[in-house]
């Protein structure tokens, strides 16, 4: 228990923790020596903290937040941020929950089809979250359930991209799905999203290059696309959210070994309000 | 924004990026290949689709059948053996003209004839685009590609490799057709001014007079000064104003001149490019009024004079 002299009243461990937990800044006199004022001051801070991340995720189309809202569900969390996307319900026939867990697998135990399935635990190459579909999903989260230090996610930004490749070539790439998406019908599926500035659409797997400048394009990320440092983010503790634009990132995973524990949770959403 | 694994076929973008692979196989050939004009022209029809489509694809639905409308919205097939069926590219551009003012009639002129062509390839034993080259087709077909794209916010460079080639080409040929139209005019101003001046007082007076009668927006020839008049085509929306105090309602709508005719030198013009080079190319306002009976279909006094004297022919019901 402690005591807040301004409004003389004894704060509760329960009230302690959630002003704790609070995301939002809050507007309060700050007094000096003040409990609550000390605890709405941490709150003011941790609202400024996030202020710049979503500056950051506005500039660079990703975020990590370090042990954010740790102890939470990561279905909490993507209700957090914003719409939790469930893509059961937007495409009629498919199964897939709307948190993900991802585990590592070897090759021969994943399903058909999947980056495992091709890669295993060796490094997977950069890419967009089901580039192979005309409107993927614009954010995900991946959330650390059980970190590895060892294991970070690469992330490149489509900015980046554009400017060693050149942005209207990257406009004039066109892809389409190794296999029918609805199982009927193929489409050509443009090589940025249309009115997103620095986005950029690419999967070295699930995609086929369609004209030159789409091969032009796969030659570039074979060579040099996949040796562009861009940025590595860890999630290695419980907790460790990284935000990511679909639309505007690349990003893959690095290679884990066999007894690395890492187990992360990805969450599809339809917008984020950081 | 919503999720969604595949685009609709009718949607602009999905037409937009077919259209694109096939400019992208037409910029592989060489601007003498009789491919070349092909994969421009199968190009071209697409574009023209996806710009209608950029503001519904139920506009590309054949409304004859409601189940097209339906497919176009995005709705599964209700009907076994259902085909979606779209309206034909000459419906298009007729849509696109009527819609868009950045799409002239000059435009959807050089399109149709395209099209033609594109058609004679197709289903003939012609060579259509054999042997002719690419230089009386070409700086049309840019102009219409760029006037298509701008209707759904796309830039030159995202669908040409080479932009800036198809830009210089486009203010070429403005060039050459203002110099052509100039010299045109030029030549019968001449000839006006050849004639003596007895004989051009009546033709000017015969201008008047027949610039008074017909329908059109009246002007000033280029050539002799004479009354000529601009002829346009409606472009945009219709403005419409109620008078309920004088019983009128006044429609007014954007013209865009399409030709031009002076009947006192002879001097013609058609096409809005060469207009606008003879400073003829400023759209006006076309009014119309009309009686509010006659426009919301009232009964008027003649319609109930009429209705009076049936009345007079019934006979009464009598027990007799």
């Amino acid at each position: 228990m402690r005591l807040c002299v301004p409004t003389v009243r004894l704060v509760g461990q329960a009230e302690w923790a959630a002003v704790e937990g609070a995301t939002r800044p809050v507007s309060v006199p700050l007094l000096q020596g003040c409990t609550l004022c000390v605890m709405m001051r941490k709150v003011v801070r941790q609202g400024c903290e996030m202020s710049a991340a979503a500056e950051r995720f506005a500039e660079h189309g990703f975020v990590f937040l370090p042990n954010w809202l740790a102890g939470r569900s990561t279905l909490d969390i993507a209700a957090e941020l914003g719409g939790l996307l469930d893509l059961s319900a937007s495409v009629p026939g498919l199964s897939i929950p709307a948190v993900q867990p991802l585990r590592l697998q070897s090759e021969a135990a994943a399903r058909a089809n999947t980056y495992s399935k091709q890669f295993g635990r060796a490094e997977f190459p950069l890419h967009n979250d089901l580039a192979h579909w005309f409107r993927p999903p614009r954010y995900m989260l991946l959330r650390c359930i059980n970190g590895d230090h060892g294991v970070p996610t690469r992330v490149v930004k489509g900015a980046e991209l554009r400017s060693v490749f050149g942005s209207d070539r990257i406009d004039r790439a066109l892809y389409r799905p190794v296999r029918p998406v609805d199982g009927l019908s193929l489409s050509l599926l443009a090589g940025g999203f249309a009115g997103v500035r620095d986005s950029v659409r690419w999967d070295s797997l699930f995609l086929l290059p369609a004209n030159e400048t789409a091969r032009e394009f796969r030659d570039f990320m074979q060579s040099v696309g996949n040796f562009l440092k861009g940025e590595k983010q860890y999630l290695a503790v419980p907790g460790d959210t990284l935000v990511i634009d679909n639309w505007r990132v690349l990003h893959g995973r690095a290679a884990a070994s066999r007894d690395s524990p890492r187990v992360i949770e990805r969450a599809y959403l339809t917008r984020v309000d950081l | 924004m919503t999720v969604a694994a595949t685009p609709h076929p009718w949607s602009a973008d999905a037409l937009m990026n077919k259209a694109l692979l096939y400019i992208g196989v037409m910029e592989g050939h060489t601007t003498d290949d009789w491919e070349y004009g092909l994969w421009a022209s199968l190009a071209l029809e697409l574009m023209a689709r996806a710009a209608l489509a950029h503001t519904s694809p139920v506009l590309l639905a054949d409304a004859s059948n409601w189940r097209n409308l339906s497919y176009a919205l995005g709705n599964p097939a209700t009907s076994k053996k259902f085909s979606p069926v779209s309206i034909g590219v000459g419906e298009v551009l007729g849509r696109l003209e009527e819609m868009h003012t950045t799409i002239t009639s000059d435009i959807t002129g050089f399109c149709r004839h395209f099209f033609q062509r594109r058609n004679s390839e197709l289903h003939s034993g012609e060579l259509a685009f054999h042997g002719r080259g690419s230089a009386d087709w070409l700086p049309p077909f840019y102009i219409a590609v760029e006037a298509l794209l701008g209707i759904m916010g796309r830039p030159l460079d995202v669908v040409l490799k080479n932009a800036e080639d198809a830009v210089e080409m486009i203010a070429a040929y403005k060039d050459d057709a203002a110099k052509a139209v100039l010299q045109d005019i030029n030549a019968h101003r001449l000839v006006w001014q050849g004639k003596p001046q007895l004989v051009r007082d009546q033709e000017k007076a015969k201008a008047e007079a027949w610039a008074t009668k017909e329908t059109g927006h009246r002007c000033s020839c280029p050539a002799c000064s004479s009354e000529a008049l601009v002829q346009g085509k409606p472009s945009g929306t219709v403005s419409t104003k109620v008078e309920p105090r004088i019983g009128e309602v006044t429609e007014k709508q954007r013209m865009i001149p399409a030709s031009f005719q002076c009947i006192a030198c002879g001097l013609r013009i058609s096409g809005l490019a060469k207009l606008t080079a003879a400073g003829l190319g400023d759209a006006y306002t076309s009014t119309s009024i009309y009686p509010a009976s006659q426009y919301f279909e009232l009964y008027d006094e003649d319609d109930l004079e009429e209705a009076r004297r049936e009345a007079e022919r019934f006979e009464p019901d009598f027990n007799e």
